[in-house]
């Protein structure tokens, strides 16, 4: 009786041989034979483990369609570096998840500002003007009283610095007067200080001129000198100029008297004139700046 | 006796010109002295009678200034 030739049998009859090749391996002619995959590396073929991480370094592992959407998303919303086109562009927002290029400005020394008219919101422009000093005038105080003609037009401020201003004899006082006006249009008060005498306190008052300081001469009991400062604020509006002046009075005997004096001129003109007069002669330097 | 002068810097111009009062200045201007010195002269006043009066109240208590400060202190 012939016996029935199984699967099996026609296989075994078939295959005579397995030869593996990369990535496989193993293989034989014989017997129970053993193939397997060798595992995959960047240098050879293999066997690779997914890994669901953007966050992994592994050099041996394949990411999953799953975490390399995810690196696409984060990369998708990242802002390109191609939209910058030359030195100085700047990235911008001009809406909700929107950002543009604002090119850098052609003139050296414009700011960035705020304009609500920009599709960004910004734009360069020159800065504003303010704050910058330019001297008018420079007078030698002489004879007993110096008239300075000034034109303010252009300016919010006037500066004055009395640099060394000497009365010829003792008990010289120093005065100021705007716009040669005569009338009770200066309003001030002062502050004053002097070796050998009290602290004094004057309460504003309405004058024809004001008092920068007193005690100037040329003895040893007298203060032989004075320098300091005085603003004249808002000097072309006529309802708010006001002034501030700070000197100090000084000799080589230990004298000194320090004087603060402020106040308001009711003016009816924007001050074209600053009159400093002594009740001696006077001689010293006068610089005028103006403010913008 | 040579009046006080008056200077006019115009300095728009820089033109520089010193001449003698004028009556009308030369009153202005005394009067502004005059004002200030009568009120130098109050202050002081004022400031003498206020050390006598002090000077009479230390005496009637019999004792000086120092003695007053630390009495106060």
């Amino acid at each position: 009786m012939t016996k029935a030739r199984t699967l099996a049998d026609n296989f075994a009859a078939d295959i005579n041989a397995i030869t593996a090749s990369t990535p496989l391996t193993g293989g034989g002619t014989s017997g129970t034979v053993t193939v397997s995959i060798q595992d995959g590396t960047t240098s050879q073929k293999g066997a690779v483990q997914l890994e669901d991480s953007t966050a992994s370094t592994s050099t041996t592992k394949a990411s999953t369609p799953n975490s390399v959407k995810s690196a696409y998303d984060l990369a998708n919303g990242a802002i390109a570096k191609s939209l910058v086109d030359a030195k100085g562009d700047l990235l911008v927002g001009s809406a909700n998840d929107t950002v543009s290029r604002l090119t850098v400005a052609s003139t050296a020394g414009y700011l960035l500002s705020v304009d609500s008219a920009e599709s960004t919101g910004l734009k360069w422009a020159a800065p504003a003007s303010g704050g910058s000093l330019t001297l008018l005038s420079t007078t030698t105080l002489t004879g007993t009283s110096n008239s300075i003609t000034i034109a303010p037009t252009g300016y919010v401020n006037l500066l004055v610095l009395f640099r060394e201003v000497h009365a010829a004899s003792n008990n010289g006082t120093f005065f100021g007067r705007f716009n040669a006006d005569t009338g009770s249009n200066h309003i001030y008060g002062q502050w004053r200080k002097y070796m050998g005498g009290a602290g004094d306190f004057q309460v504003p008052q309405n004058q024809s001129s004001f008092e920068i300081t007193n005690q100037l001469g040329t003895s040893s009991a007298y203060q032989s000198a004075l320098s300091g400062s005085m603003d004249v604020f808002r000097v072309t509006d006529t309802s708010k100029i006001a002034f501030e002046c700070r000197v100090l009075n000084f000799n080589d005997s230990s004298q000194a008297g320090w004087y603060h004096t402020y106040g308001n001129y009711n003016a009816s003109a924007a001050i074209t004139n600053l009159t400093l007069f002594g009740s001696q002669n006077l001689s010293g330097t006068v610089y005028i700046y103006g403010v913008k | 006796m040579t009046k006080p002068t008056i200077m006019f810097h115009n300095t728009e111009t820089n033109e520089i010109v010193e001449r003698e009062m004028n009556a009308e200045e030369l009153a202005q201007w005394e009067s502004d002295i005059a004002y200030y010195a009568a009120k130098a002269e109050l202050a002081k006043a004022e400031a003498e009678a206020k050390a006598t009066q002090k000077a009479a109240l230390l005496d009637k208590l019999g004792i000086t200034e120092d003695e007053a400060k630390l009495l106060l202190s």
